[in-house]
């Protein structure tokens, strides 16, 4: 018997803002790559880089049951020991109660749009930041020489930039400008 | 003569761009608690300056609000010249967390679960609004004519870091 869904979920498995907590060769491409922005004067504020896979988890399905998923069906996940279902005195499923503790828990959350269940960042392959710098940027590239960047944007949203990041396998994804990743997704 | 086309093309183009940059008549709203902040490019506006806010999710909504004062502005909204205030809302219903489209003057009003609108200095012609979710945040875009397929003028992207079930297209991305 696992503990009933509700807002008390929220503070467990928060979001990483540490380095630390990036995967596989992502996290040693990220580092390389952000010790060479701040090499260069480059401003770097990062916003996330793990989503574990249990704050996905029960983010995802906490909206669902909120819009009407049977909380019944919802699969088990190993390390979270959550009972989606809420009991009347009768020992019945009570699909309003499941409900309301789901929506409160989305509230919680601050979710308004349908959460993923797996993404790069669940998967410590991603990392969101914003880059920032003024005048022209001479950055160490991934090949050990270095390069000026001097165009426009001074962000993360530069090409030139982008380039310099692929080289060292940080990957800009173009829907979203806080966002870089091991593939581009 | 090239000279004289080449003036015509720039005046046109300048109409145009004219048309197009009434956009700092729009910015982004979000209500969270008992609170709405809004982010417009346009300093300086005044206390109860009228906002009509358009919820671009399907099916669509629109509520009116006005400005109470300066504020901190939206947090989602990076990398951004916006200037930040306070809304309170006078008519209609916002949703805790659903990022909208303040509008500054203007008319807009719901047609088949759609909101249509016409600004003053836009030549009566039709707007229409759209938001969309990518891998961290919501993209949000207004049209001249129809979603993705008219002209697009005017898009910001709010982070609002969570991972998203993706909806958004190339056209609604590009920055």
């Amino acid at each position: 018997m696992g503990k009933p869904s509700g807002k008390e979920w929220v503070s467990k498995f928060p979001t990483s803002t540490s380095l630390g907590d990036l995967k596989g060769t992502f996290a040693s491409s990220a580092n390389k790559f952000i010790d060479a922005l701040k090499a260069a004067g480059a401003k770097v504020d990062i916003s996330a880089t793990l989503r574990p896979a249990q704050r996905a988890y029960l983010m995802h399905w906490s909206y669902l049951i909120a819009h009407g998923t049977d909380p019944s069906k919802v699969p088990a996940m190993s390390g979270v020991d959550i009972e989606w279902v809420y009991k009347d005195k009768a020992g019945k499923p009570d699909t309003a109660a499941s409900k309301k503790a789901a929506k409160e828990m989305a509230d919680a959350y601050d979710i308004a749009y349908e959460p993923a269940l797996k993404s790069r960042h669940t998967e410590g392959a991603a990392i969101d930041m914003d880059i920032s710098w003024s005048g022209e940027l001479t950055i160490a590239t991934a090949d050990g020489k270095s390069t000026t960047i001097k165009s426009s944007p001074r962000d993360g949203g530069n090409k030139e930039l982008q380039e310099v990041g692929a080289g060292y396998g940080v990957i800009k994804l173009k829907s979203d400008p806080p966002h870089w990743s091991s593939d581009g997704h | 003569m090239t000279r004289i086309a080449t003036l015509l093309f720039l005046l046109l183009l300048s109409a145009g761009a004219h048309s197009a940059g009434s956009v700092e008549q729009i910015g982004v709203a979000v209500a969270h608690g008992n609170s709405i902040c809004f982010s417009i490019e346009h300093p300086g506006l005044p206390t109860p300056a009228a906002v009509t806010l358009i919820l671009p999710d399907s099916p669509q909504s629109i509520a009116q609000a006005e400005i109470t004062g300066p504020g901190p502005g939206c947090p989602g909204l990076k990398n951004s010249d916006a200037v930040g205030y306070k809304l309170r809302v006078t008519r209609g219903h916002v949703h805790d967390n659903i990022v909208m489209i303040g509008v500054l003057d203007g008319e807009a009003v719901l047609r088949q679960g759609r909101v249509i609108s016409k600004r003053p200095g836009n030549n009566d012609r039709v707007e229409t609004f759209r938001s969309c979710t990518s891998a961290d945040g919501v993209h949000l875009t207004v049209w001249r004519g129809s979603p993705l397929s008219g002209v697009r003028l005017w898009h910001a992207y709010y982070y609002l870091g969570q991972d998203l079930v993706p909806t958004c297209t190339d056209e609604d991305t590009a920055p």
